[in-house]
């Protein structure tokens, strides 16, 4: 007994030890700066003349019409892009794992365009749907008409449709794992008693796959945010209205030197991240609970 | 489930690929024109031969990442032995609060960043650049993904012949997780390599910015040069891609594995070895 208690000791102690140089990186650089990117988001004015205004840049930066658009720009990518990109890689995933085997290099060949650097990408798009580019050439030759694609609605669009090319095949090598790891004889066992296609993805496989579509989510979120960057170098600090993104909102708060703006940005986004990450993450883990019994 | 014609699937597979290759293809193609749309390699020469520039910058913003990847390699190694591993009070929340970090975008972490960066007077040095990014939790969620499939009895079994913890990181822990750890080595390449904000926020002086964002921010003079850089950027993901592929693969998969309610009591029954 003397034994057991002595190892779980000494492996509490090798764990914390372990972790220590992370845990206090990321103490240095985020969570101690994060405690005062809070304590400024109370506070107006720099150095001697600041004084405490307790929740009124929340209250302004809310009402604020840029703020709004920027924030508002940002989920509405991400409503419409998280989605999108699951079910695609979804269904890519679905058609892929019957032939598993056959196209195991596919799933390499799909990451080819998550490794382009940004300024390849960006340049991509800009050949392609800049005014005098490749898709207008292409719509003024079938005599269709042309579209100014980067500088008007239309570039929420591509922006979607970057991000897809870009992050797809991430989500599907993600979903891919959670597929094969389903029992074959599941579906035999439900072909024999004559269920259907549909009848198998609905019963089989949707509810052992919620861990696979969570983090492929996770991680598709995380890629989304990592677009903006591509965003911003295509639309410059003012881009079209439809993808002002909280990153130009930002980054022009930086510029002109306004940290109750910066902090009161960054403190709301962290909130709504962490709420809905910390609710769909308990969701996930109650439908998984019954595997863990 | 019934299986599908096999064409079908095949057809997907061809279209897929060509989606995911014609495009830089098409960049590549793009750049070994001249603007009177004849070939040309003079381009390349004036990036690759004649101008220095281009490849100083190159071979500054390489040796950053490198020293971006080896810190964060060595920080994931051992938290994600230790999140794996090691039972310790308070693991479940250190470890939720880190996915809760990870998936916190830039725009959220810029702000803190530069306040620490500013107080610790890193402004405008290569580390402002290279310390934080040591940090980022994603190599460390991977590690610990991957450390978990390591069977308790082999660590257990070394523990009884005298190894100590550190050398059974090095000799048994990462060598059987290959792919966990390339593919923490990848990412954290790839996300160095592609910084655009953090320069653009932590530095003054431009001479300092990676090729990355230097190229993105203030193109060269004439759009082909442009192009031709591009290649030269990509060059270094391109060949860690088409040499550690396989283990990049297998490195992202592990990232939708399971993740059991307490994996470091139960894993010992559900591994296969």
């Amino acid at each position: 007994m003397k034994q057991v208690s002595k190892n779980t000791e000494r492996s509490a102690r090798e764990g914390l030890l372990l972790i220590l140089p992370l845990a206090a990186g990321c103490g240095l650089f985020y969570a101690v700066p994060f405690l005062m990117v809070l304590q400024n988001s109370f506070q107006r004015g720099t150095g001697r003349s600041r004084e405490y205004v307790g929740i009124e840049t929340y209250r302004s930066m809310l009402r604020s019409g840029v703020f709004r658009l920027a924030f508002g720009n940002t989920l509405k990518f991400l409503v419409v892009a998280l989605p999108l990109i699951i079910l695609l890689s979804y269904a890519i995933a679905l058609l892929l794992k019957n032939h598993a085997r056959k196209h195991e290099a596919l799933k390499s060949v799909l990451l080819l365009p998550y490794i382009m650097p940004v300024v390849g990408t960006v340049l991509l798009v800009e050949l392609l749907f800049a005014q005098t580019g490749l898709v207008n050439k292409g719509l003024y030759t079938l005599g269709l008409p042309v579209a100014d694609w980067l500088h008007s609605k239309a570039a929420f669009w591509v922006v979607i449709a970057l991000y897809l090319w870009k992050n797809t095949g991430y989500s599907v090598i993600l979903l891919l794992s959670g597929l094969i790891t389903i029992p074959e004889d599941h579906y035999a066992a439900a072909s024999l008693d004559g269920a259907t296609a549909w009848q198998q993805l609905r019963y089989i496989t949707m509810p052992q796959m919620w861990y696979s579509v969570f983090f492929a989510a996770v991680f598709s979120l995380i890629n989304a945010f990592k677009c903006f960057r591509e965003i911003f170098l295509i639309g410059g600090t003012h881009p079209d209205q439809s993808i002002y993104m909280l990153q130009h909102f930002i980054n022009n708060a930086f510029d002109k030197l306004n940290y109750p703006k910066l902090a009161v940005a960054s403190v709301l986004l962290l909130l709504v991240l962490t709420v809905l990450f910390a609710l769909s993450y308990r969701w996930v883990r109650r439908k998984e609970a019954y595997k863990d019994a | 489930m019934r299986k599908r014609p096999a064409y079908f699937s095949s057809f997907a597979a061809v279209l897929l690929t060509a989606l995911s290759v014609i495009p830089f293809l098409y960049v590549f193609a793009k750049s070994l024109l001249s603007a009177q749309n004849g070939f040309t390699l003079s381009y390349y020469y004036q990036v690759f031969l004649a101008q220095e520039q281009y490849l100083l910058r190159f071979r500054k913003s390489l040796g950053l990442c490198l020293c971006i990847t080896a810190g964060q390699v060595v920080v994931s190694t051992l938290a994600g032995y230790g999140f794996a591993k090691c039972r310790f009070p308070g693991k479940n929340v250190l470890f939720f609060l880190l996915m809760v970090l990870m998936i916190m975008p830039l725009q959220v972490t810029l702000v803190p960043n530069y306040i620490m960066l500013d107080r610790l007077g890193l402004l405008d040095t290569y580390y402002a650049l290279v310390l934080p990014m040591i940090f980022v939790p994603l190599g460390t969620f991977i590690m610990t993904q991957s450390f978990q499939a390591v069977p308790n009895e082999i660590i257990e079994a070394a523990r009884l012949d005298g190894c100590g913890t550190l050398k059974l990181i090095c000799r048994i822990a990462v060598p059987m997780n290959r792919a966990g750890l390339i593919c923490t080595l990848l990412l954290s390449f790839l996300d160095g390599w592609n910084m655009v904000e953090q320069p653009m926020v932590y530095l003054e002086d431009f001479g300092r910015y990676p090729i990355s964002v230097a190229l993105a921010s203030v193109p060269p003079e004439n759009p082909t040069v442009q192009l031709v850089c591009c290649i030269l950027v990509a060059l270094p993901p391109l060949f860690l891609f088409a040499y550690f592929n396989r283990e990049l693969v297998e490195g992202i998969a592990l990232g939708g594995e399971k993740w059991k309610n307490k994996p470091y009591v139960s894993e010992a029954s559900s591994c296969t070895f």
